[in-house]
């Protein structure tokens, strides 16, 4: 079990770092976030991986950076990643997009990050948040209307969601 | 579309080099995890399914932040639990209002009142009796402050499980799973949390998240991971659940109980 574990660890402790940054918005707080997730995971491991073990952590890391902008929020604002990088040409791009992501909604954030970043169908962003897909949808649709408001959508892009 | 997920995939590694090497990452969390093995001695031997992690709790969260708060005072209790204890009632925050329906009488008193032995539920469908678990204080005292003030009056239990863990859940004002009664107090006892046909114990969202729901187990469900407060043990009335539990649930396994059961009073 240890083994498998660590294994499944190994493989997948980037990308779960990096959801957990894209749902909070930090690093360190990534950081932690995912490593309580893996803690608690791993005492039911046996069982989880009988199933879906990656979807289960997803979740739980969803669950876990929700919870933990629930506790922050009234304590203090996000940092600024602005504020901490130097402005390489395509660093900037990306600095809005982590900016205008951090401004829309945590459950709107939530719906785009999974439907985008851990390219998850409508049904599965649902089932993953336990939410409609109804809801799902327009959740969507908003969020991507402030993305595009905020400029961090290509044109193309644009044409491609309608 | 892929071209945004490209760009969202980019984003997401945007100052990833800060971060501790895999390797690194590894040994803290082995470190990490004795830790929590060693809170924990008790559940080692039952590794909860999946699904009951979710099942209980009031929120959807599955898995929550470990422990950040001291233990509540009486959380260890021994044969005879301090008469000094005091509770720690916290209001929830604002921004869960939508979810809370507070009592009318208030929070509870931080000083419980000797708290009486029993607790009875007058429900639609007959008496049910709980002894009270004498190391769980807090619990007993926020229950009978709730049973007072009329809170559980009119509640219908939300929620039956007939799949891996067997429980009925009551006690949410919205009858959603999300509701609670406007404060939260710390888990007690949980060393010796069990969950044998009979138990009564507090559905939270977490360690330290307990509210006005709770769960009466009516088949033993040793799934249940010992996160859950015990507030008492039914003495008289089990076969009132057990009734509930055989008409199922919808959705099936986990839902809403076919045959309701709607608490009148509690007392």
């Amino acid at each position: 079990v240890d083994v498998e574990f660590e294994e499944y660890v190994s493989q997948r402790l980037p990308s779960l770092r990096r959801l957990a940054h894209l749902l909070t918005g930090d690093w360190a707080e990534a950081e932690d976030l995912v490593q309580d997730v893996l803690v608690r995971c791993e005492g039911r491991w046996r069982r989880i991986g009988l199933d879906d073990p990656h979807g289960y952590v997803r979740r739980a890391v969803v669950n876990a950076a929700a919870n933990w902008r629930r506790r922050r929020r009234l304590e203090a604002p996000l940092a600024d990643h602005a504020a901490v990088l130097d402005h390489a040409p395509d660093v900037e791009a990306r600095v809005a997009l982590l900016t205008a992501l951090r401004r829309l909604p945590l459950p709107q954030r939530q719906v785009v990050v999974l439907r985008f970043y851990e390219q998850m169908t409508e049904a599965e962003t649902a089932a993953a948040l336990g939410i409609a897909v109804g809801t799902v949808k327009s959740r969507l649709s908003r969020a991507l209307d402030a993305l595009r408001r905020d400029g961090v959508m290509s044109a193309a892009e644009e044409g491609a969601t309608r | 579309m892929n071209e945004f997920s490209e760009d969202l995939r980019n984003a997401a590694r945007l100052g990833e080099e800060q971060l501790a090497p895999v390797g690194v990452f590894l040994s803290r969390l082995a470190s990490a995890r004795r830790a929590h093995r060693r809170r924990r001695l008790a559940s080692a031997a039952v590794p909860a399914a999946a699904a009951a992690v979710s099942l209980i709790a009031i929120s959807p969260a599955l898995i929550e932040q470990p422990h950040t708060r001291p233990p509540a005072p009486g959380a260890h209790a021994s044969n005879s639990p301090a008469l000094t204890t005091t509770c720690d009632y916290r209001p929830t925050p604002p921004d869960r209002s939508a979810h809370e329906k507070n009592p009318s009488n208030g929070l509870p008193p931080a000083a419980p009142a000797p708290a009486p032995r029993t607790i009875a539920l007058d429900t639609s469908r007959g008496q049910i009796t709980v002894a009270l678990n004498p190391h769980a204080p807090c619990a007993a005292n926020s229950f009978t402050h709730l049973a007072a003030g009329g809170f559980y009056n009119g509640n219908d239990c939300h929620r039956l499980t007939t799949v891996k863990i067997y429980v009925v859940q009551c006690g949410d004002p919205f009858e959603n799973q999300t509701g609670g009664p406007g404060y939260r107090f710390d888990d007690e006892d949980l060393v010796s949390a069990e969950y044998a046909a009979g138990t009564v114990a507090l559905a939270n969202s977490g360690p330290n998240t307990n509210g006005s729901q709770f769960f009466i187990v009516y088949a033993d469900s040793p799934q249940i991971t010992p996160d859950y407060t015990v507030l008492g043990t039914v003495t008289d009335g089990l076969e009132i659940l057990k009734d509930i539990a055989a008409a199922g649930a919808t959705p099936e396994g986990d839902g809403r109980p076919n045959k309701s059961l709607q608490i009148q009073s509690a007392r």
